[in-house]
Protein backbone atom coordinates (compact mmCIF):
# COMPACT_ATOMS: atom_id res chain seq x y z
CA UNK A 1 0.00 0.00 0.00
CA UNK A 2 0.98 3.42 -0.66
CA UNK A 3 2.56 5.27 2.29
CA UNK A 4 0.45 8.75 3.40
CA UNK A 5 2.02 11.23 0.59
CA UNK A 6 -1.35 13.12 -0.53
CA UNK A 7 -1.24 16.61 -0.81
CA UNK A 8 -3.74 17.27 1.70
CA UNK A 9 -1.65 16.67 4.24
CA UNK A 10 1.25 19.03 2.60
CA UNK A 11 -1.41 21.67 2.62
CA UNK A 12 -2.43 20.22 6.78
CA UNK A 13 1.20 21.13 7.24
CA UNK A 14 0.95 24.58 7.10
CA UNK A 15 4.64 24.94 4.74
CA UNK A 16 5.44 28.09 3.58
CA UNK A 17 6.92 26.89 0.40
CA UNK A 18 5.32 23.56 -1.80
CA UNK A 19 8.25 21.19 -1.63
CA UNK A 20 10.09 20.46 -4.55
CA UNK A 21 9.04 17.51 -6.30
CA UNK A 22 5.83 19.62 -6.92
CA UNK A 23 7.55 22.46 -8.55
CA UNK A 24 7.23 22.67 -12.14
CA UNK A 25 10.07 23.56 -14.63
CA UNK A 26 9.72 27.27 -15.65
CA UNK A 27 8.66 26.53 -19.32
CA UNK A 28 5.62 24.39 -17.44
CA UNK A 29 4.42 26.70 -14.80
CA UNK A 30 0.87 28.57 -15.20
CA UNK A 31 0.47 32.08 -15.89
CA UNK A 32 -1.61 33.73 -13.13
CA UNK A 33 -2.07 36.71 -14.74
CA UNK A 34 -3.46 35.80 -17.41
CA UNK A 35 -5.34 32.56 -17.54
CA UNK A 36 -5.65 32.10 -21.21
CA UNK A 37 -8.74 32.91 -23.33
CA UNK A 38 -11.87 31.04 -22.67
CA UNK A 39 -12.02 28.26 -25.11
CA UNK A 40 -15.25 28.78 -27.79
CA UNK A 41 -15.89 25.37 -28.00
CA UNK A 42 -19.04 23.99 -28.63
CA UNK A 43 -22.65 23.14 -26.78
CA UNK A 44 -24.35 20.16 -28.28
CA UNK A 45 -27.84 20.20 -27.50
CA UNK A 46 -28.29 16.00 -27.25
CA UNK A 47 -32.68 16.58 -27.90
CA UNK A 48 -32.53 15.74 -31.52
CA UNK A 49 -29.83 13.24 -32.89
CA UNK A 50 -30.54 14.17 -36.14
CA UNK A 51 -29.28 17.85 -35.43
CA UNK A 52 -26.30 16.38 -32.73
CA UNK A 53 -24.97 14.35 -35.27
CA UNK A 54 -23.42 17.23 -37.43
CA UNK A 55 -22.76 19.60 -34.61
CA UNK A 56 -20.44 16.82 -32.72
CA UNK A 57 -18.93 16.09 -36.10
CA UNK A 58 -17.80 19.48 -36.68
CA UNK A 59 -16.83 19.89 -32.81
CA UNK A 60 -14.60 16.86 -33.28
CA UNK A 61 -12.87 18.18 -36.63
CA UNK A 62 -12.19 21.60 -34.72
CA UNK A 63 -11.52 21.04 -30.94
CA UNK A 64 -12.37 17.21 -29.93
CA UNK A 65 -14.27 18.17 -26.99
CA UNK A 66 -17.50 19.75 -26.92
CA UNK A 67 -20.19 20.40 -23.65
CA UNK A 68 -23.59 18.02 -24.33
CA UNK A 69 -26.87 19.41 -22.56
CA UNK A 70 -29.93 17.32 -22.37
CA UNK A 71 -27.71 14.34 -22.41
CA UNK A 72 -29.87 12.08 -20.62
CA UNK A 73 -28.04 12.07 -17.18
CA UNK A 74 -30.32 13.14 -14.15
CA UNK A 75 -28.82 16.15 -13.05
CA UNK A 76 -29.48 15.43 -9.13
CA UNK A 77 -27.18 12.47 -10.21
CA UNK A 78 -24.18 14.97 -11.33
CA UNK A 79 -25.28 17.20 -7.90
CA UNK A 80 -25.23 14.10 -5.92
CA UNK A 81 -21.68 12.93 -7.27
CA UNK A 82 -20.20 16.10 -7.22
CA UNK A 83 -21.61 16.62 -3.36
CA UNK A 84 -20.28 13.10 -2.35
CA UNK A 85 -16.61 13.27 -3.91
CA UNK A 86 -16.52 16.66 -1.71
CA UNK A 87 -17.49 14.95 1.22
CA UNK A 88 -15.07 12.05 0.92
CA UNK A 89 -11.99 14.44 0.79
CA UNK A 90 -13.21 16.92 3.27
CA UNK A 91 -15.55 15.36 5.52
CA UNK A 92 -13.39 12.26 6.29
CA UNK A 93 -10.79 11.36 8.39
CA UNK A 94 -7.24 10.92 6.64
CA UNK A 95 -7.38 7.47 8.59
CA UNK A 96 -10.63 6.40 6.94
CA UNK A 97 -9.10 7.87 3.60
CA UNK A 98 -6.32 5.59 3.82
CA UNK A 99 -8.48 2.63 4.55
CA UNK A 100 -8.93 2.73 0.69
CA UNK A 101 -5.21 4.08 -0.57
CA UNK A 102 -4.93 2.85 -4.14
CA UNK A 103 -1.81 0.51 -4.78
CA UNK A 104 1.09 2.87 -6.12
CA UNK A 105 2.92 0.28 -7.57
CA UNK A 106 0.32 -0.26 -10.05
CA UNK A 107 -0.37 2.47 -12.79
CA UNK A 108 -4.14 2.34 -12.72
CA UNK A 109 -5.23 1.04 -9.08
CA UNK A 110 -8.19 1.77 -7.58
CA UNK A 111 -8.80 3.95 -4.51
CA UNK A 112 -7.45 6.98 -2.77
CA UNK A 113 -4.23 8.28 -4.13
CA UNK A 114 -2.04 10.86 -5.40
CA UNK A 115 0.36 9.97 -8.15
CA UNK A 116 -1.77 8.41 -11.26
CA UNK A 117 0.06 7.06 -13.78
CA UNK A 118 3.18 8.55 -12.25
CA UNK A 119 4.27 5.09 -10.46
CA UNK A 120 6.49 5.00 -7.82
CA UNK A 121 9.45 7.11 -9.57
CA UNK A 122 10.96 9.81 -7.90
CA UNK A 123 12.52 11.86 -10.66
CA UNK A 124 9.21 13.05 -11.61
CA UNK A 125 6.79 16.09 -10.86
CA UNK A 126 4.19 15.28 -9.20
CA UNK A 127 0.38 16.93 -9.97
CA UNK A 128 -1.18 19.21 -7.11
CA UNK A 129 -3.69 16.96 -7.20
CA UNK A 130 -5.40 14.00 -4.70
CA UNK A 131 -8.35 11.72 -6.38
CA UNK A 132 -10.34 9.14 -5.70
CA UNK A 133 -10.60 6.43 -8.56
CA UNK A 134 -13.56 3.89 -8.97
CA UNK A 135 -13.23 0.41 -11.34
CA UNK A 136 -17.27 0.24 -12.38
CA UNK A 137 -16.85 -1.34 -15.98
CA UNK A 138 -17.21 -4.46 -17.02
CA UNK A 139 -19.29 -6.17 -13.48
CA UNK A 140 -16.11 -8.19 -13.03
CA UNK A 141 -14.22 -4.99 -12.00
CA UNK A 142 -16.88 -3.21 -10.34
CA UNK A 143 -16.73 -3.46 -6.73
CA UNK A 144 -18.61 -1.07 -4.11
CA UNK A 145 -16.44 -2.79 -1.04
CA UNK A 146 -13.81 -1.07 -2.40
CA UNK A 147 -15.40 2.59 -2.60
CA UNK A 148 -15.72 4.84 0.82
CA UNK A 149 -18.47 4.55 3.16
CA UNK A 150 -19.65 8.47 3.59
CA UNK A 151 -20.47 9.84 6.73
CA UNK A 152 -23.90 10.59 5.62
CA UNK A 153 -24.38 6.77 4.67
CA UNK A 154 -23.14 6.09 8.50
CA UNK A 155 -26.23 8.95 9.48
CA UNK A 156 -28.57 7.18 7.18
CA UNK A 157 -28.06 3.68 8.45
CA UNK A 158 -28.24 4.92 11.91
CA UNK A 159 -31.73 6.20 11.25
CA UNK A 160 -32.96 3.17 9.69
CA UNK A 161 -32.01 1.12 12.34
CA UNK A 162 -33.90 3.60 15.28
CA UNK A 163 -36.95 3.21 12.68
CA UNK A 164 -36.35 -0.08 12.90
CA UNK A 165 -36.48 -0.80 16.68
CA UNK A 166 -39.05 1.87 17.29
CA UNK A 167 -40.74 0.18 14.92
CA UNK A 168 -40.26 -2.91 16.67
CA UNK A 169 -41.36 -1.13 19.94
CA UNK A 170 -44.53 -0.49 18.60
CA UNK A 171 -45.30 -4.19 17.19
CA UNK A 172 -44.44 -5.66 20.61
CA UNK A 173 -47.20 -3.28 22.45
CA UNK A 174 -49.96 -3.95 19.92
CA UNK A 175 -49.00 -7.66 20.86
CA UNK A 176 -49.57 -6.97 24.57
CA UNK A 177 -52.91 -4.82 23.77
CA UNK A 178 -54.23 -7.65 21.38
CA UNK B 1 -34.90 4.48 -5.01
CA UNK B 2 -35.33 7.52 -2.33
CA UNK B 3 -33.89 5.56 -0.10
CA UNK B 4 -31.00 3.76 -2.42
CA UNK B 5 -30.19 6.78 -3.35
CA UNK B 6 -29.01 8.46 0.00
CA UNK B 7 -25.84 5.39 -0.15
CA UNK B 8 -23.01 6.60 -1.84
CA UNK B 9 -21.94 3.44 -3.27
CA UNK B 10 -25.46 3.38 -4.94
CA UNK B 11 -24.55 6.44 -6.52
CA UNK B 12 -21.77 6.07 -8.05
CA UNK B 13 -22.75 2.70 -9.42
CA UNK B 14 -25.73 4.50 -11.19
CA UNK B 15 -23.54 7.08 -12.22
CA UNK B 16 -21.30 4.85 -13.59
CA UNK B 17 -24.25 3.44 -15.77
CA UNK B 18 -25.44 6.67 -16.85
CA UNK B 19 -22.49 7.99 -18.12
CA UNK B 20 -21.65 4.83 -20.33
CA UNK B 21 -24.86 4.66 -21.49
CA UNK B 22 -24.04 8.43 -22.82
CA UNK B 23 -20.57 7.84 -24.12
CA UNK B 24 -21.76 4.89 -26.17
CA UNK B 25 -24.37 7.26 -27.42
CA UNK B 26 -21.66 9.88 -28.52
CA UNK B 27 -19.53 7.03 -29.83
CA UNK B 28 -22.46 6.05 -32.35
CA UNK B 29 -23.08 9.39 -33.08
CA UNK B 30 -19.34 10.41 -33.54
CA UNK B 31 -19.24 7.16 -35.77
CA UNK B 32 -22.30 8.61 -38.16
CA UNK B 33 -21.17 11.86 -38.34
CA UNK B 34 -18.33 10.19 -40.24
CA UNK B 35 -20.62 8.33 -42.51
CA UNK B 36 -19.53 4.89 -40.61
CA UNK B 37 -22.34 2.54 -39.30
CA UNK B 38 -23.13 3.27 -35.64
CA UNK B 39 -21.29 0.41 -33.68
CA UNK B 40 -17.70 1.22 -35.78
CA UNK B 41 -15.64 3.07 -32.81
CA UNK B 42 -16.92 0.93 -30.08
CA UNK B 43 -16.07 -2.15 -32.52
CA UNK B 44 -12.71 -0.43 -33.26
CA UNK B 45 -11.72 0.95 -29.91
CA UNK B 46 -12.39 -3.16 -28.32
CA UNK B 47 -13.36 -4.14 -24.80
CA UNK B 48 -14.63 -1.55 -22.73
CA UNK B 49 -13.10 -0.77 -19.27
CA UNK B 50 -14.68 1.99 -17.45
CA UNK B 51 -13.13 4.20 -14.34
CA UNK B 52 -14.45 7.21 -12.59
CA UNK B 53 -11.98 9.90 -10.91
CA UNK B 54 -13.21 12.19 -8.73
CA UNK B 55 -10.22 14.95 -8.51
CA UNK B 56 -9.43 17.28 -5.27
CA UNK B 57 -7.29 19.95 -6.13
CA UNK B 58 -6.44 21.41 -2.56
CA UNK B 59 -5.71 24.64 -2.10
CA UNK B 60 -2.10 25.68 -2.82
CA UNK B 61 0.65 27.89 -1.57
CA UNK B 62 2.28 28.69 -4.33
CA UNK B 63 -0.10 28.25 -7.15
CA UNK B 64 2.31 30.01 -9.82
CA UNK B 65 4.94 27.06 -9.53
CA UNK B 66 2.66 23.85 -9.88
CA UNK B 67 -0.18 22.14 -11.62
CA UNK B 68 -3.17 20.45 -10.40
CA UNK B 69 -2.56 18.01 -13.13
CA UNK B 70 0.35 18.34 -15.91
CA UNK B 71 -0.22 18.39 -19.44
CA UNK B 72 -1.69 15.31 -21.40
CA UNK B 73 -4.04 13.61 -23.10
CA UNK B 74 -6.77 10.84 -21.99
CA UNK B 75 -5.37 7.64 -22.84
CA UNK B 76 -8.91 5.79 -23.04
CA UNK B 77 -11.81 5.94 -25.80
CA UNK B 78 -13.74 8.76 -24.25
CA UNK B 79 -13.84 11.04 -21.59
CA UNK B 80 -17.10 12.35 -19.66
CA UNK B 81 -16.07 15.31 -16.91
CA UNK B 82 -18.04 17.27 -14.77
CA UNK B 83 -16.22 20.26 -13.22
CA UNK B 84 -17.48 22.32 -10.30
CA UNK B 85 -17.99 26.06 -11.00
CA UNK B 86 -13.98 27.13 -10.03
CA UNK B 87 -12.55 27.63 -13.68
CA UNK B 88 -8.85 25.71 -14.26
CA UNK B 89 -9.26 23.30 -16.86
CA UNK B 90 -7.51 24.46 -20.15
CA UNK B 91 -7.07 22.76 -23.80
CA UNK B 92 -4.34 23.53 -25.76
CA UNK B 93 -5.38 24.66 -29.59
CA UNK B 94 -3.50 26.55 -31.73
CA UNK B 95 -0.51 26.99 -30.13
CA UNK B 96 -2.23 28.02 -27.45
CA UNK B 97 -3.86 26.98 -23.87
CA UNK B 98 -7.38 28.24 -23.41
CA UNK B 99 -9.90 27.69 -19.79
CA UNK B 100 -12.72 25.94 -20.27
CA UNK B 101 -15.59 27.65 -18.58
CA UNK B 102 -17.54 25.09 -16.82
CA UNK B 103 -21.36 25.34 -17.67
CA UNK B 104 -23.30 23.88 -14.64
CA UNK B 105 -25.47 20.98 -15.69
CA UNK B 106 -23.64 20.47 -18.87
CA UNK B 107 -21.40 17.58 -19.34
CA UNK B 108 -17.72 17.65 -20.90
CA UNK B 109 -16.99 15.37 -23.36
CA UNK B 110 -13.47 15.10 -24.69
CA UNK B 111 -12.42 12.62 -27.93
CA UNK B 112 -9.87 10.50 -26.08
CA UNK B 113 -6.36 8.84 -27.60
CA UNK B 114 -7.68 5.45 -28.33
CA UNK B 115 -10.95 6.96 -30.44
CA UNK B 116 -8.78 9.44 -32.14
CA UNK B 117 -6.41 6.29 -33.10
CA UNK B 118 -9.89 4.70 -34.44
CA UNK B 119 -11.21 6.95 -36.58
CA UNK B 120 -7.72 7.82 -38.64
CA UNK B 121 -7.81 4.03 -39.21
CA UNK B 122 -11.61 3.71 -40.14
CA UNK B 123 -11.54 7.07 -42.32
CA UNK B 124 -8.26 5.47 -43.99
CA UNK B 125 -9.50 2.13 -44.42
CA UNK B 126 -12.83 3.60 -45.95
CA UNK B 127 -10.72 5.41 -48.26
Amino acid sequence: METASRVELIVKGNLPEVPSQYIQPPEARPNLHYSGDAASIPTVDLSSSDSAREAIGDACRDWGAFHVINHGVPIHLLDRMRSLGLSFFQDSPMEEKLRYACDSTSAASEGYGSRMLLGAKDDVVLDWRDYFDHHTFPPSRRNPSHWPIHPSDYRFMLLLIHLLVLTKCYISRLIDFI
Amino acid sequence: MILFDLIGRQVVGEYGDEMKKLAQMLLGLISESLGLPCSSIEEAVGEIYQNITVSYYPPCPQPELTLGLQSHSDFGAITLLIQDDVEGLQLYKDAQWLTVPPISDAILVLIADQTEVSILSLIENAS
